[in-house]
């Protein structure tokens, strides 16, 4: 137990993600459009945390563990982050 | 299935635990930490109160000056004091608190009172202790017995610290029988490795249905906490009035002593 409720935050989060859409139809006039579009989702990596956890060691680099013996025991804070830059491809398809 | 579905699911789920580095940002708070287990052995019991940890490896603030006496039935009282040579301990006179009889905690400190009452469940006796051998040395191998919730406390003591200051190591085993998914994927554990020689004291206490109320909820927030489907962070469930948190327990407690060869 550490303090009052609410008085820590997680540390601010922000990413970049970028897109570009190349439209496939030559002529607008057509009953479909289609699009092909690539993405990258956060695009300079970083590592915005999605929890964190108290109650684990160290074990390693990027290793922890909760500890068996409540004598010796010395926790450090870890989080956990999903994606860091993710690519991704879509198409698009509608009628008009 | 085709390899760019495993690497669709691969991404999927997809996440990385690092150490986090951000320094804790606390303010001391007046919450009441109350931890009292009261046994069926005929010794002095022991109630602990402290406040809140101020660091993450650091040790409880003491609550000292208190005046705590816990009632038997609302007829017998037995009264605690503090322990000079630990501060936030406090001790009584050795009495027993038996199955059937209700037990009511009562505490006054700094001007408030806080109460709390418990009654024991009968415990199953403790079956065999099991150990296996890893790399020369020994391990725990700990299992789910009977039917009734309980956890056993295990005091590993080396042959080179009998006296037990500090024992080797301690390792407690929550049997609550119960289904939580978080249980089921909670994060690993760090093995515990003993040397041939040490003792093992187990001591195997009873848990009532509210006591296992609160420890389902502290483990959700503590040992389970961190494994693949946790559950929302929450307030720890208490039986302590208004403002104080942790738990007055009454246990059964049955123990035995193992010398592992």
């Amino acid at each position: 137990m550490y303090g009052e409720k609410n008085n820590a935050r997680l540390p601010t989060y922000h990413r970049l993600d970028v897109t570009a859409i190349f439209k496939l139809n030559r002529n607008n006039e057509r009953k479909y459009q289609h699009e092909l579009a690539l993405s990258i989702f956060n695009l300079y990596g970083r590592k915005n945390p999605l929890f964190i956890n108290f109650n684990k060691e160290a074990q390693a680099a990027n290793n922890f563990k909760v500890p068996s013996d409540l004598i010796n025991r010395e926790y450090s804070i870890s989080q956990f982050y999903l994606f860091r830059a993710t690519p991704s491809v879509s198409y698009n398809f509608r009628w008009q | 299935m085709k390899p760019w579905r495993y690497f669709l699911i691969l991404l999927l789920l997809l996440a990385c635990e690092e150490r986090f580095n951000d320094p804790l940002n606390t303010r001391p708070t007046n919450l009441l930490v109350v931890e009292a287990v009261l046994t069926n052995e005929l010794v002095p019991q022991k109630i602990n109160l402290s406040f809140p940890y101020q660091q993450l490896n650091g040790a409880p603030t003491p609550a000292t000056g208190a005046v705590v006496q816990v009632v038997e039935n609302d007829a017998v009282i037995y009264s605690f004091y503090e322990n000079i040579l630990q501060p936030g301990e406090y001790i009584s006179a050795p009495f027993r608190a038996v199955f059937g009889e209700e037990y009511k905690l009562e505490i006054q400190i700094q001007g408030k009172e806080y109460y709390a009452t418990d009654s024991s469940v009968p415990v199953e006796p403790l079956t065999p202790l099991q150990y296996k051998m890893v790399n020369n040395q020994f391990e725990l191998v700990l299992y789910e017995t009977g039917t009734i919730s309980n956890y056993i406390d295990h005091t590993i003591t080396s042959e080179d610290n009998s006296g037990c200051m500090p024992c080797l190591g301690r390792v407690i085993f929550y049997d609550l029988k119960s289904i939580d998914v978080n249980e089921i994927y909670k994060p690993g554990k760090k093995s515990f490795l003993f040397p041939a020689g040490s003792t093992i004291i187990r001591r195997k206490y009873s848990v009532s249905a509210s006591y296992r109320t609160y420890l389902r909820s502290m483990l959700s927030e503590t040992e389970w906490r961190g494994g693949i489907f946790d559950v929302d962070r929450a307030n720890v469930a208490t039986n302590l009035s208004t403002g104080a948190t942790g738990f007055f327990a009454v246990s059964t407690v049955i123990s035995d002593t193992t010398v592992v060869e």
